[in-house]
């Protein structure tokens, strides 16, 4: 049995309690233990009657509480004016979405200025955009305000959390992006700088290069001689005075002129008759490496094959003139070759100093029993021969009995001499001459500081050819006589280097003096280095000769080469001139084989 | 021409000099210890017999003759 606080009195019928309390035991004329019957009683309806009683006192207390809503209501009706109640239950509800709209553009608001805020103090922004919107709603709403204003406070929060995600958002995007395009912007600078260097060649190559050799300095004559100095070839316009002044006036005497105009003529007599001879080509070869000059001739007429044909007093000579230079030479060998109506006749000399060799000239046998110089030595060889030489290069005293030899032609034993110091023997084109000159007239290294023989300007150089021809780089040989008591042993070294790298050894009977054996070193050491042999074709100007032009080229000239490239110096070592003459043209050009030296040069 | 033919003929053959050589030793095998006065060590065949050392001739590997001792310059070019 539960016992019930308060002022509730609990009967027990039966059985009998015996738990004391608040139970009071109320025996009803039977025992504790029977059963007992329970009575049809009628008023226990009336207890029940008590009970419905209760239950309209509830009602009646809840009247009352409309009571107080009424009065409650009677307040409200001055706030909102004229309107009817019930519509005005509608209104708020629907009021609510005004309010939303409202402070939607509160968000906006706050949004604007939460953004620039944003990026110095982002969060203590943050709570100051929610105590707004809270006063917005009390004024608003009196009646939802409590529950509204809670909901929308949650609500700012998210919103405000979006925009904190907004204003960090966008700025690590920009952060990222600008770091790879500046990359890439760095990879456009690299790729940009190349062609920044390519553009200017063409540039470089269209304007012409001035002449690279400072213009000479003035000389002032004393004043009683004052003279005009035009440098240039007169130009006569009427109307106009011939002072050709300035540069424009002087074209003609530029070295780098527009147009090289040279008129080509050919020549061919029989000497000493001079009986003309045409031809049809001419082609003339002379190198270094042989004292003599060949030649090739086509005859246009064949029937001048008879004025060419040897007598009695030996071959015959001719005398060919190309453009006003002069060669001599003696018609060796003919071949007449018939294609139909047409023969052709080619012939091949040589230069007259073949007379001097074998098989024209005798073996002799000499031994010298006097001191003599090799000049001296070198003219004996031609007396009486009606030759003269030109020695131009190191001259010494041969002792007596140094000089000797047997079964030697003239032209043999003057090469002999000519090679002990490491010359050649060169014929004159013209005249019955022989030049003995060293095979390198001036060393390599000094070519540089060499005055040239020819200038030549790349303009007029028609066709080029290179073969590169190097050799080690030796910087010492050993150069000795032969002969007990006349000649020494000399150890020739290139000055200012180490001397280490020694050519092959050169020796003959005529290193009788240190002279002698220095220049023989010289020249062994000269032909060294990367070299390359230049083949250059360029026409063949005829005298006289203005700046630009190049006349005839022999070889051992030095031949000083100007391009756009740079200047640089070559040996001359071959020239091959060519003259051909057809229906339409005759033209002349020179070949010359020059010796560029990379190494000792430049 | 034929001055060039001989060159060009004379350049495919190729010098054979002929080397100026001290003798410093005399072997057994028949040759000769040399050197050269670019300090060079070298060896030919042949033994002139002279009292060492003395100068010889050497070309393509063999004493030719006895060389004389000449004075030795240096010059530089």
């Amino acid at each position: 049995m539960v016992v019930a606080p308060g002022n509730w009195v609990v009967l027990n019928l039966g059985p009998r309690y015996l738990g004391g309390g608040e139970v009071i035991s109320l025996n009803l004329g039977t025992d504790w233990n029977d059963t007992p019957v329970e009575p049809v009683v009628r008023g226990l309806r009336n207890d029940a009657g008590l009970r419905w009683g209760r239950t309209r006192a509830t009602r009646a207390s809840v009247l009352v509480g409309w009571g107080a809503s009424a009065l409650l209501s009677a307040q409200a009706v001055p706030g909102w004016g004229s309107a009817a109640a019930v519509e005005r239950q509608a209104s708020l509800s629907w009021g609510l979405t005004p309010l939303l709209k409202s402070s939607s553009t509160l968000h906006w608001q706050i949004a604007a200025g939460v953004r620039p805020t944003s990026m110095l103090l982002p969060w203590t922004s943050l709570p100051t955009a929610q105590t707004q919107i809270g006063i917005q709603w009390y004024s608003s709403l009196p009646g939802l305000r409590a529950a509204s204003r809670f909901a929308w406070s949650s609500g700012r929060a998210s919103h405000h959390s979006v925009g904190v995600t907004w204003s960090a958002s966008p700025d690590a995007r920009h952060a990222s992006w600008a770091a790879p395009w500046r990359a890439l912007r760095q990879g456009r600078r690299a790729a940009t700088l190349p062609w920044g260097s390519a553009k200017p060649l063409p540039w470089i190559v269209s304007p012409p290069k001035p002449d690279p050799d400072p213009d000479p300095e003035p000389v002032f004559p004393p004043g009683n001689l004052v003279a005009l100095s035009l440098g240039c070839a007169l130009i006569s316009t009427p109307g106009l005075a011939p002072l050709n002044l300035g540069a424009t006036a002087c074209y003609l005497a530029r070295p780098q002129q527009r147009t090289y105009v040279v008129i080509n003529s050919i020549s061919v007599v029989r000497i000493p008759d001079r009986a003309p001879i045409e031809v049809e080509g001419v082609s003339i070869l002379s190198s270094v490496d042989a004292w003599g000059i060949s030649f090739d001739l086509d005859l246009a007429d064949s029937t001048q094959l008879a004025l060419l044909k040897p007598t009695a007093a030996g071959p015959r000579q001719v005398e060919v003139t190309l453009n006003g230079y002069v060669w001599t030479a003696i018609i060796e060998t003919y071949r007449k070759q018939r294609e139909w109506n047409r023969v052709g006749v080619s012939l091949t000399g040589r230069s007259r100093t073949a007379l001097l060799a074998a098989p024209y000239a005798p073996a002799r046998v000499k031994a010298t029993t006097e001191d003599r110089s090799v000049a001296q030595l070198v003219a004996e060889e031609l007396a009486d021969t009606g030759f003269t030489a030109d020695y131009g290069t190191v001259d010494w005293l041969v002792p007596a009995g140094a000089w000797f030899y047997d079964g030697t032609p003239a032209m043999d034993a003057i090469a002999r001499l000519a090679g002990a110091s490491g010359a050649v023997v060169q014929s004159d084109p013209a005249s019955q001459q022989l030049h003995v000159r060293a095979r390198y007239p001036a060393s390599p290294w000094d070519w540089r500081g060499t005055q040239p023989d020819h200038v030549l300007q790349e303009d007029i150089i028609t066709s080029e050819s290179l073969q590169v021809r190097s050799a080690p780089l030796y910087d010492a040989v050993i150069v000795t006589g032969e002969l007990a008591g006349k000649g020494v042993t000399c150890k020739v070294r290139r000055q200012g280097e180490a001397g280490q790298l020694f050519a092959p050894q050169a020796s003959d009977p005529l290193i009788n003096t240190s002279a002698a054996g220095a220049e023989r070193g010289r020249n062994i050491l000269s032909d060294r280095g990367e070299q390359a042999a230049i083949d250059l074709v360029i026409p063949l100007f005829g005298a006289p000769l203005v700046p630009g032009q190049i006349g005839r080229v022999q070889p051992l000239d030095l031949v000083e080469v100007v391009g756009e490239a740079g200047t640089w110096h070559g040996l001359c070592t071959a020239v091959r001139t060519e003259a051909r003459a057809d229906s339409k043209a005759l033209v002349i050009e020179q070949t010359i084989t020059l010796e560029r030296h990379y190494t000792d040069a430049n | 021409m034929r001055t060039d033919l001989w060159d060009q003929f004379d350049g495919l053959v190729g010098p054979s000099p002929r080397l100026l050589a001290t003798v410093t030793a005399h072997n057994a095998d028949g040759t000769s210890s040399l050197v050269t006065y670019d300090g060079a060590q070298m060896r030919a065949i042949g033994i002139l017999g002279s009292t060492i050392p003395y100068n010889v001739w050497v070309r393509d590997g063999r004493v030719v003759e006895a060389a004389p001792n000449l004075p030795i310059v240096e010059v530089g070019v």
